[in-house]
C-alpha cells in the first residue's frame, strides 16, 4: 500500500509550507512536492488605492525583504508618474537595496543554513540551529549577528527604522543622506570585509565535506535569469534582464525588465498557493529557470568590483560552464555580500552622494507602470495599472521565490529520490529534503499570489501513480 | 550607540493592540529623560539581534504587558540563566533565551529584570486603558529604582 511522508512545517525558512513524499509498496520514492500553505492576496486588496500609497503598502508584504518590495513598487510608481529619479536619489535607493540584501543573506546563510554545514545534516534537530551554533561555533554565530546588524543599521540610519520605513517614495527617496550617516557606515566597512573573508574561507573548505549534497541538491539543467548592467556586470537594482541556458549560452542576452510579460508566463497548480513562472517561448513546464544569487552569478560577465570578482572567478571554476548545483546558492550569497559592501563603499566615497535633489514629484501621467529590482532571492516584479485619478485598477507581482517554484519542486524530488527510504526514515534523510529548500532561501509570505484558484487539492496516489482519491478544500 | 552604557531597557509589545503597547510607552518615557548611563529601545518582540546589544550592559530591564485579572498590577521577576532556554524555531525569543545568547556568544552575564503590567484590553486599539495608564508612574519609579541600584 502506498504511503505518504509529510514534513510539516518546513523549518528554518521564511513562511509556511510543507513537503509531501509519495512512497511505493517497496519504500521507494515515486514523487515529492513542495506545497505553500499560506495565502496573502495583496494584488487584490490594493485595488482602488492611490498609486502613491503603493511603496508603503507593498513593503508590508514581508518583514525580511521590505526594502525590496518598496523599491520595486516605487519603481513602478516612478513610471506611472513618468519621471526620472534624480541621480542621488537613484544611488541612495541602490545603497539601501544592497544593505537589505546583506541583512537577508546574513539571515539565510548564518542563522538558517550554517547549522546544517557546521553541525551536520544528521545532527540532533533540537541543537541544529543558530543556538546550537552558539555553543559549538560562537564566532560564526557572532559574525552572523554582526553582518545582519550591519545591513539593518544602514537601513535604520538612512531610512529612520529597520522595518517598514517610509523613506522610499514614488519619485525617489524622502530625504538626502546626512554626512554623519555616510561617515558612520564607511567606518564600519573594514571590519565587514574581514568578517566576510573569514567566513568565505571556512565555507569554501567546508564545501569539500558536502560533495554528495552538491551532486544531488537541486543539481540539474535549467535556465538562469538575472539583472545586468550594460557592460554585463552584476546589478542588483536596475538594468536589463538576461537569461542563459544550462551551458551558459545566451537565451535572451538582454531585454527590458518592463517587458517581462513577453518572456515570462505564469502557470498555477491546484496543490499550492504559489504560482509557477516559466520562460514563455518554451512553455510550461519546459521553460524552467532559476533566479537569485546562483542565477545572478551565472548570467553575468563579471561582478564589477575587485574583491567580488576575485571570488567570482573561483566560483565559476566549480562547474564546466555554469554552476548548476543549488547547494552553491550559499556560496553565491557570501560573494554577493562582498559585492554589496564594495558597491556601498564606492557609492559613499562619491561626494555627490550627499546631493540634496533626491525626489521627483508628479501626479499620474501614465496608466501603467512596471518596477523590477533584484531582491535577495531573485528578480522581483511589481506591475500596476491605474485609472485617470491614479487609483490602482489592476496589479500583478512575480516575487523572487516564485520564479524558483519549479526548480524547488524538482530539487525536492531529486533529494527525496537520493536520500529517502520509505522503509526506514532517519533525521538526516528528512533534514536533507528541508535543506535543499533552504538553499533557495524561499520567502513564502511574499510569494503566495495564486488567486481564484484558492481551493487546495489533496490527492491519494497509488503505487503506480494512479489517483485513488481526491479531496478539495476551500 | 555608545558601548559604555550600563543599563539597557527594552520596552516591547504591539502598540496597535491596546495595553500591549505599554512597553513602548514606558521605554519612550525613559528615552525622554535621557538618564546618564541608560539606553532604552522599543521593539515588537525579543529577537536574537538584541543579544549583542544587551551583552554590553550591567543591568537589562525588560518591560512588557501581560494578560491577567488585575489590570494595572505590576509584577517584577529576575530572569535566571538557563543555557537551554534559546528558542530554536520561532521568530521571537524569551527573556531567558536572550540571556542564554548573551552568555554563549559574548560571555556576558548581565542582571536581567522583567517588569510586567497586567493589561485590561488587548483588542485592536491605540493607547492604554485607564488602569494601565494609572500604573505608569509606579512602573517608572520602579525602573528608576532599579537603575539607581545598578549605579
Amino acid at each position: 500500500m502506498t504511503k505518504q511522508i509529510v514534513i510539516d512545517p518546513v523549518t528554518r525558512i521564511e513562511g509556511h509550507s510543507k513537503i509531501t513524499i509519495q512512497i511505493d509498496e517497496n519504500g521507494g520514492v515515486t514523487d515529492a512536492r513542495f506545497h505553500v500553505t499560506q495565502y496573502r492576496g495583496f494584488e487584490k486588496f490594493i485595488e482602488g488605492r492611490p498609486f502613491y500609497e503603493m511603496p508603503g503598502i507593498m513593503g508590508r508584504i514581508c518583514g525580511i525583504c521590505t526594502i525590496s518590495h518598496m523599491l520595486a513598487s516605487a519603481k513602478a510608481t516612478d513610471r506611472i508618474m513618468a519621471v526620472r529619479v534624480p541621480e542621488t536619489g537613484h544611488r541612495l535607493r541602490q545603497i539601501i537595496n544592497l544593505a537589505s540584501i546583506i541583512q537577508s543573506h546574513a539571515l539565510s546563510f548564518f542563522h538558517l543554513s550554517s547549522p546544517d554545514f557546521l553541525l551536520g545534516m544528521e545532527s540532533d534537530p533540537a541543537k541544529r540551529s543558530i543556538f546550537g551554533l552558539m555553543q559549538m561555533y560562537p564566532e560564526v554565530a557572532r559574525d552572523g549577528i554582526r553582518l545582519r546588524r550591519f545591513g539593518q543599521e544602514i537601513i535604520e540610519w538612512m531610512a529612520g527604522k529597520r522595518l517598514h520605513p517610509t523613506w522610499i517614495v514614488p519619485g525617489g527617496v524622502a530625504s538626502p543622506l546626512e554626512p554623519e550617516v555616510r561617515d558612520r557606515i564607511l567606518a564600519t566597512i573594514p571590519e565587514i570585509y574581514v568578517l566576510l573573508q573569514r567566513n568565505l574561507d571556512w565555507f569554501k573548505r567546508k564545501m569539500e565535506d558536502y560533495a554528495q549534497e552538491i551532486r544531488t541538491f537541486g543539481n540539474f539543467p535549467t535556465m538562469f535569469m538575472g539583472t545586468i548592467t550594460p557592460k554585463g556586470e552584476l546589478d542588483l537594482y536596475d538594468g536589463h534582464l538576461r537569461i542563459v541556458d544550462d551551458r551558459g549560452h545566451m537565451v535572451e542576452p538582454s531585454f527590458k525588465a518592463q517587458r517581462y510579460a513577453d518572456y515570462i508566463g505564469e502557470a498555477v497548480e491546484p496543490w499550492t498557493f504559489m504560482k509557477f513562472p516559466y520562460y514563455k517561448p518554451m512553455g510550461y513546464p519546459d521553460g524552467i529557470y532559476r533566479v537569485g544569487p546562483l542565477a545572478r552569478l551565472n548570467v553575468i560577465d563579471s561582478c564589477g568590483t575587485p574583491r567580488a570578482d576575485q571570488e567570482w572567478a573561483e566560483f565559476r571554476q566549480l562547474d564546466r560552464r555554469v554552476v548548476l548545483s543549488s547547494f552553491y546558492y550559499h556560496y553565491a550569497r557570501l560573494i554577493e555580500c562582498l559585492y554589496a559592501v564594495e558597491k556601498i563603499e564606492m557609492m559613499l566615497d562619491d561626494p555627490d552622494i550627499l546631493g540634496k535633489m533626491v525626489r521627483a514629484n508628479a501626479g499620474p501621467n501614465s496608466e501603467e507602470g512596471v518596477g523590477v529590482t533584484e531582491a535577495p532571492r531573485g528578480t522581483l516584479i511589481h506591475h500596476y495599472r491605474v485609472d485617470e485619478q491614479g487609483r490602482i485598477v489592476w496589479a500583478n507581482m512575480i516575487v523572487s521565490t516564485t520564479h524558483n517554484n519549479m526548480a524547488m519542486n524538482r530539487a525536492v524530488q531529486q533529494v527525496a529520490h537520493r536520500y529517502v527510504d520509505g522503509n526506514k526514515l532517519t533525521e538526516g534523510m528528512l533534514n536533507r529534503v528541508e535543506a535543499v529548500i533552504r538553499t533557495f532561501d524561499p520567502c513564502l509570505s511574499c510569494s503566495t499570489h495564486a488567486q481564484n484558484e484558492l481551493p487546495i487539492q489533496y490527492e491519494l496516489v497509488g503505487p503506480h501513480g494512479e489517483k485513488l482519491d481526491e479531496v478539495t478544500r476551500g | 550607540m555608545s558601548e559604555t552604557r550600563q543599563v539597557r531597557v527594552i520596552g516591547f509589545g504591539n502598540t496597535l493592540r491596546g495595553d500591549d503597547g505599554l512597553g513602548w510607552v514606558a521605554a519612550e518615557a525613559l528615552q525622554q529623560q535621557t538618564l546618564p548611563g541608560v539606553e532604552a529601545l522599543t521593539c515588537h518582540q525579543l529577537t536574537l539581534d538584541l543579544v549583542e546589544w544587551i551583552s554590553a550592559a550591567r543591568l537589562v530591564i525588560l518591560i512588557d504587558a501581560e494578560a491577567g485579572d488585575s489590570p494595572g498590577q505590576i509584577s517584577q521577576r529576575e530572569v535566571s540563566f538557563d543555557p537551554n532556554a534559546a528558542d530554536t524555531l520561532h521568530h521571537h525569543q524569551s527573556p531567558e533565551g536572550l540571556l542564554a545568547g548573551a552568555r554563549a556568544l559574548y560571555g556576558a552575564a548581565p542582571r536581567m529584570v522583567l517588569l510586567t503590567v497586567c493589561g485590561k484590553s488587548f483588542e485592536f486599539a491605540e493607547g492604554l486603558s485607564p488602569e494601565v495608564s494609572a500604573a505608569l508612574p509606579d512602573l517608572l519609579a520602579r525602573i528608576e529604582a532599579l537603575i539607581r541600584s545598578a549605579a
